[in-house]
């Protein structure tokens, strides 16, 4: 990651990530594919809804419009709620806003539900992928500084002057100079 | 329990009771009287500043460029129609920047000082001069100069800056060349001040007014909205308002906006979120509330009514029968018996 202004959204659903350059469209769609829906951001998980929502671009700056299915989406830990007379509410993203599609009104991060992370800094295609199943404590070193875990909660991201792990559980996604350090 | 932290419970405290109240009559007996009017708290303070100051309401009015007449009506409880207008109280007050904020937020419900803007970057470096009885004088002077200097360009590229960052590099700034150099380097800056409140704005139109075709002068000119607020919404489309709390709210009812969503427009607006303190607030978010949880807009209805939020709101302000409400109501649509 390096401070090169740049949209993205990073997804993990099931074990995989990816990274989707939001600037390359105005409009993404998102959703479970089928047959009939193919949206821009496909998801995979029976929790999501066919037509889940979209994010959008206005002016310059990313918005999220949630179409309210009953699968849920939980913005920065609040479920995304309908307005006034079922009104739409788009939501103004930020740097570091986390979305969990598909767990109901709570934040379920499992192999269910999508984690998503809006960044607006450019963002490696390239992640290693770290076992950190079964480790109690966990050090994260990037830029000579260490930032100790203990028991990190699923959906832990750390920020190092060149680099980012987000922790999810028994795996840890890792991109530029972050090393992770598991102890039990 | 200090005096931020009281103020805070009291605030929170009149926030729950708020929502607790069963309607518009327990609003009016119970929770109204625990408020001081916006009026009665500006009298107080406009009559102790020019105490404090030293200055006669001659010299007050002189300085800040207002007739004496002017100085006398807000001794009685008037409130200056604008936020410059505080500006200038302040800086002819030789108040600091503390005081500033607090006399902009807590009397004018106007944003804080914002160093992106560029009046305001001005303002912040003529009070952090500490010029005392020369602010106003500095700041007229500075603004001037620069305004004649700098032409306003449309600019692609914008420095992706914090406020914090900006502000920090704003207070080594050390003399007016510098200041006038550090404006012109940010220009960019100072025209997306408002950007992200436009883009909001813009962004709930397309999203909930379809038939509209996401015009929302259309709409505007279709629901007979007041003209001040229709040039407001021209305004806006043109990314070239500079917002005022009461507008705001205006807008958002207009728009049939939640609590939630008037309170996202002040915060990128640079405000303070509804403030339960405030009697017309307060009495905006009782109906904000009671419209959610008693479904005051109806949702299962096939008809679209656009207005049934401002027309709640205005039942309600009629109802309650006070001054502080009475030009907000003007600004509300006429309910048409059918």
């Amino acid at each position: 990651m390096n401070d090169k202004k740049a949209n993205n959204l990073i997804v993990i659903e099931n074990g995989q990530l990816k990274v989707y350059p939001l600037d390359d469209k105005v409009e993404w769609e998102v959703g479970r594919s089928s047959p009939n829906n193919v949206p821009d951001i496909r998801f995979h998980s029976v929790t999501v809804s066919r037509k889940h929502g979209k994010f959008q671009n206005m002016d310059g700056m990313w918005f999220y419009i949630d179409y309210n299915g009953k699968n849920g989406t939980v913005y920065n830990h609040r479920h995304l709620e309908k307005g006034l007379r079922g009104n739409v509410k788009p939501v103004p993203l930020g740097d570091g806003d986390v979305f969990v599609f598909g767990g109901g009104r709570e934040e379920v991060i499992n192999h269910k539900t999508v984690w998503c992370m809006f960044c607006e800094k450019e963002v490696e295609e390239n992640w290693r992928v770290n076992d950190s199943k079964g480790f109690s404590k966990l050090s994260f070193v990037s830029g000579g500084k260490t930032n100790v875990f203990t028991g990190p909660e699923k959906g832990t991201v750390v920020k190092g002057e060149n680099g980012i792990a987000i922790y999810m559980g028994d795996l840890t996604y890792v991109s530029g100079d972050m090393q992770v350090i598991g102890e039990n | 329990m200090d005096r931020t932290d009281k103020t805070r419970y009291e605030t929170v405290y009149l926030r729950d009771e708020i929502s607790r109240c069963e309607d518009v009559f327990e609003l009016k007996e119970r929770i109204l009287p625990m408020l001081k009017t916006q009026q009665d708290q500006w009298k107080d303070k406009i009559n102790a500043l020019i105490g404090e100051s030293g200055l006669t309401k001659t010299r007050l009015a002189e300085m800040i460029g207002v007739s004496r007449m002017a100085v006398n009506k807000w001794c009685n409880g008037a409130i200056p129609k604008n936020r410059e207008t505080f500006l200038r109280i302040g800086m002819a007050a030789g108040y600091n920047r503390e005081k500033m904020d607090q006399l902009l937020m807590r009397y004018g419900r106007y944003p804080a000082l914002y160093a992106k803007s560029l009046e305001d970057c001005v303002c912040i470096y003529v009070l952090d001069k500490g010029c005392k009885t020369e602010t106003l004088q500095n700041y007229d002077f500075i603004l001037n100069r620069i305004k004649e200097n700098i032409i306003r360009e449309e600019s692609s590229e914008t420095e992706d800056i914090t406020t914090e960052r900006f502000d920090e590099k704003l207070s080594v700034v050390r003399d007016e060349d510098e200041l006038e150099r550090f404006i012109a380097e940010n220009t960019s800056v100072f025209a997306m001040t408002y950007h992200k409140f436009y883009a909001y704005v813009k962004m709930h139109i397309k999203a909930n007014y379809e038939s509209f075709d996401g015009n929302v002068f259309a709409l505007a000119e279709g629901q007979e909205w007041s003209s001040s607020l229709r040039q407001c919404v021209s305004a806006i489309r043109q990314n070239k308002w500079y917002p005022t709390r009461n507008k705001i709210i205006s807008l958002g009812l207009h728009l049939s906006m939640d609590h939630e969503q008037i309170d996202e427009m002040l915060e990128l607006a640079h405000m303070e979120p509804l403030c339960a303190k405030n009697i017309f607030e307060s009495i905006i978010m009782f109906v904000l509330d009671d419209a959610d949880l008693n479904n005051i807009l109806d949702e299962g209805s096939d008809e679209y009514d656009p207005d049934a939020l401002c027309d709640y709101a205005r039942e309600v302000m009629e109802k309650l029968d006070l001054p502080e409400v009475e030009s907000f109501i003007t600004e509300l649509p006429e309910k048409y018996d059918e």
